[in-house]
């Protein structure tokens, strides 16, 4: 029997979901809002201890992730890497300071907790397919893949092995895209490098990157937090809820309208994306904070359809299956995670994944000149 | 009688293509290494075309139809490096003192068009496909190039080339078309023989030979001072080092091998997503420089035929040694001064574009660039 709990750093909540894998009792189901856990990250790991449980493995939040470890022998300077960040956002105290915290707070604490890959880390993503990228997907979007791949195999019967799909996470922050093969991660788009998100804009046209690096002085990580469908929308995101905003979408409004389309169509292309690396996916999968608007639900699926079966792909489209009543899909595929490294009944799940044998660092295929990588090594391990 | 010329500006070579009723009649692709030695040569080469009713100028990333002598002699040095080139004279000085051969092209483009307006050439700078009608407002949300004026011009040839082939009307012309060019990819979706969507270099999924491409937001804020020149690295010869295409698509080391690969997939991966807008392409027509390699051509083939029919795009009557961006910035000329192509510009709605790469932008931190700006127009 193993206890096994995840935690999936979303943009609004950080979410904790814990499992007992011989009763599949869940022992966890928490979404504790992030703003807290930025102002007192500690109060992730008094909430795991609260429930007064013996746990086996917990698998932490790892920002852009690094190659599978336990917590206590992570290097400082992974963790730094992982969650890197400018010394002037730093000051500004964004959300993903409140993160690095905790994976401090995780290295120190006695807890068997493991800092999970991102999709960059993979050996199961080629080389060329991570040139001058950061971001194919954080190791949250790992977690999404690891849900996606259990889902599928219990539906159909099928090993880890003959699971085929692409995952789109429709988040409050971005949009990502992965796609599996053979129960492998074989590539994936992820929030700064796909299309328009709610409130990112995706890729950089790099002219725009030029254009803005050289009109402020200070490019912070919250420019990647802008630019998406509420900057196009004109609408405050913090007072609109996702709710309303495809409602005004839906009834016409047309700045809000034109937003929608262009984040609808931004899904629908980073599906395509994926259709050169899995040509023949047996489904797409749907997650994240969007997919449980059913409006919302029905109008990609459509969208997807009506395109797909242009395409010759008759792939069944639908969201994740959720076991948690709080806390999004990512959250329990970071559970699975921790119970295949516990040795519970999902190892062979991770195994299949080959999670382990992640190897290489955020920065390792930036393939510009090597002053420039020597720079950027230099200036976030710290 | 019409007789129209094209200057395209490539990144290895400045070609002129012209071109009377339909037919080339001049054309001469200037090496731009030789061109920064001699900058003059244009000009002579430029007068050698004439008489000639219309010029289409090298118009970089593109503006709505605006003749040279629309804009005042007194700011349009500056107006060529903000809406041509997207950059500033100090910029493009900065460059040339680093000794970036890109910024010494910017600069003699610049001071070639000046030369021009000077001369009081009938020259007209034309739009890139942001600019056009056809193409809906959402597709071209926080975008700057979803394909140069260049791209925009041999999309034209695209037009031509297929519906003359097929024997078709413009309103049944549909294909996505492939350009690989020495710096730059780019692929432009047609459909009712009219521009609906565009990804160019600098949104382009893959690298390209000298470009890293779309840019991982993530990246641009680990660089943080982000300069024109990273916009031309990261790509091919980033990757492997080798400046030399035939040593390139040889692919004999892993480099090689790796870079080919994302090249390759990249292109595809726009094919794929270009798909979206456009549903049933009846072509994928394959352009550019890097096209004519057999290892190239091969590769596309093989993995776009899944996608649509793949084939070259074909030249013009007449042309020889010129590029097809060149002849198509000479087909844009020659229709926007009521020539042979005239209805074919008009069916396009090129002659109806509007405004200039700078009009899209969504993020709010980029309300200070205009400012730095001439004014457009009055």
């Amino acid at each position: 029997m193993v206890t096994a709990i995840g935690i999936d750093p979303g943009t609004k909540s950080m979410d904790v979901f814990g499992f007992d894998d011989e009763t599949d009792e869940v022992v966890m189901d928490l979404a504790i809002p992030r703003v807290e856990v930025t102002k007192n990250p500690e109060i992730v790991l008094d909430a795991i201890r609260e429930i007064d449980r013996e746990i086996d493995v917990i698998v932490g939040p790892s920002g852009y992730g690094l190659p599978m470890v336990k917590a206590s022998e992570a290097a400082d300077a992974e963790i730094n890497a992982a969650t890197f960040i400018t010394k002037a956002d730093v000051a500004r105290r964004l959300n993903i300071v409140g993160l690095r915290e905790l994976m401090f707070h995780m290295k120190k604490s006695n807890l068997n907790i493991w800092f999970p890959p991102g999709v960059i880390h993979l050996p199961t993503v080629p080389e060329y397919r991570k040139i001058n990228r950061i971001d194919m997907g954080t190791a949250d979007k790992v977690f999404t893949a690891v849900s996606g791949i259990k889902d599928q195999a219990e539906k159909y019967s099928i090993a880890y092995a003959g699971t085929s799909f692409i995952a789109l996470e429709i988040g409050f922050g971005y949009t990502a895209a992965l796609g599996i093969e053979n129960g492998k991660i074989v590539d994936g788009v992820g929030g700064t490098i796909g299309g328009v998100g709610y409130m990112g804009m995706g890729a950089m046209d790099g002219e725009l990157a030029y254009a803005l690096a050289n009109t402020i002085a200070d490019f912070s990580k919250m420019m990647l937090f802008n630019g998406g469908a509420a900057s196009i929308s004109q609408i405050d995101p913090q007072k609109v809820s996702i709710e309303e905003f495809i409602s005004l979408a839906r009834n016409s409004e047309p700045q809000v309208k034109l937003a929608y389309s262009a984040m609808l169509e931004s899904i629908i292309k980073d599906t395509y994306l994926m259709l050169s690396s899995v040509r023949k996916p047996k489904e797409i999968l749907l997650s994240g904070r969007f997919t449980r608007i059913k409006p919302f639900v029905q109008d990609v699926t459509a969208m997807l359809q009506g395109h797909l079966s242009e395409f010759g792909i008759e792939a069944e489209i639908r969201t994740l299956t959720r076991t948690g009543g709080e806390v999004k899909e990512a959250a329990e595929g970071a559970a699975v995670i921790a119970n295949g490294i516990a040795g519970g009944k999902y190892e062979r799940l991770i195994e299949t994944m080959e999670l382990r044998k992640s190897t290489g660092g955020v920065f390792s295929h930036i393939y510009l000149d090597k002053e420039t990588r020597e720079r950027i090594e230099e200036t976030f391990k710290q | 009688m019409t007789r129209a010329a094209g200057i395209d500006p490539g990144t290895k070579s400045m070609d002129i293509c012209a071109i009377e009723d339909g037919e080339v009649y001049y054309e001469n692709p200037l090496d731009n290494v030789e061109l920064a030695q001699e900058p003059e040569r244009i000009n002579d080469a430029i007068r050698e075309t004439f008489p000639v009713d219309l010029i289409s100028g090298p118009s970089g990333y593109g503006v709505e139809p605006t003749r040279i002598d629309e804009v005042p002699e007194s700011i349009f040095e500056d107006w060529y490096y903000n809406y041509i080139l997207l950059t500033t004279k100090a910029e493009i000085q900065k460059g040339i003192e680093e000794g970036i051969f890109g910024a010494i092209l910017y600069k003699n483009m610049t001071d070639f068009s000046v030369w021009m307006r000077r001369e009081k050439f009938p020259v007209m700078f034309i739009p890139g496909v942001i600019q056009l009608p056809t193409v809906p407002y959402y597709r071209k949300i926080n975008k700057l190039d979803m394909g140069t004026a260049d791209k925009l011009a041999v999309t034209a040839l695209g037009v031509h080339d297929q519906a003359s082939r097929l024997g078709i009307p413009y309103s049944d012309v549909s294909f996505i078309l492939v350009e690989v060019g020495f710096g730059y990819n780019a692929v432009i979706g047609v459909e009712g023989g009219r521009v609906v969507d565009g990804i160019g270099g600098t949104n382009f999924p893959g690298i390209g030979f000298l470009t890293l491409s779309a840019v991982d937001g993530e990246l641009v804020q680990l660089i943080g001072n982000w300069e024109r020149k990273d916009t031309f690295e990261g790509g091919v010869v980033s990757v492997t080092g080798e400046m030399d295409p035939d040593a390139f698509v040889k692919r004999k080391d892993e480099k090689n091998e790796i870079a080919f690969d994302a090249m390759m997939e990249g292109i595809e991966k726009a094919v794929a997503e270009m798909k979206v807008s456009v549903k049933n392409p009846k072509e994928i027509l394959l352009s550019g420089r890097w096209t004519k390699l057999p290892e190239i051509k091969e590769e596309l083939i093989t993995r776009l035929s899944d996608y649509a029919d793949v084939c070259a795009l074909g030249f013009l009557e007449g042309a020889e040694t010129t590029k097809e961006t060149a002849q198509g910035y000479a087909i844009v000329a020659d229709g926007l001064a009521g020539g042979t192509f005239k209805d074919l510009i008009e069916w396009m709605q090129i002659h109806e574009a509007k405004g200039t790469a700078l009009d899209y932008i969504h993020h709010p931190k980029f309300a200070g660039v205009p400012q730095r700006f001439v004014k457009f127009k009055e």
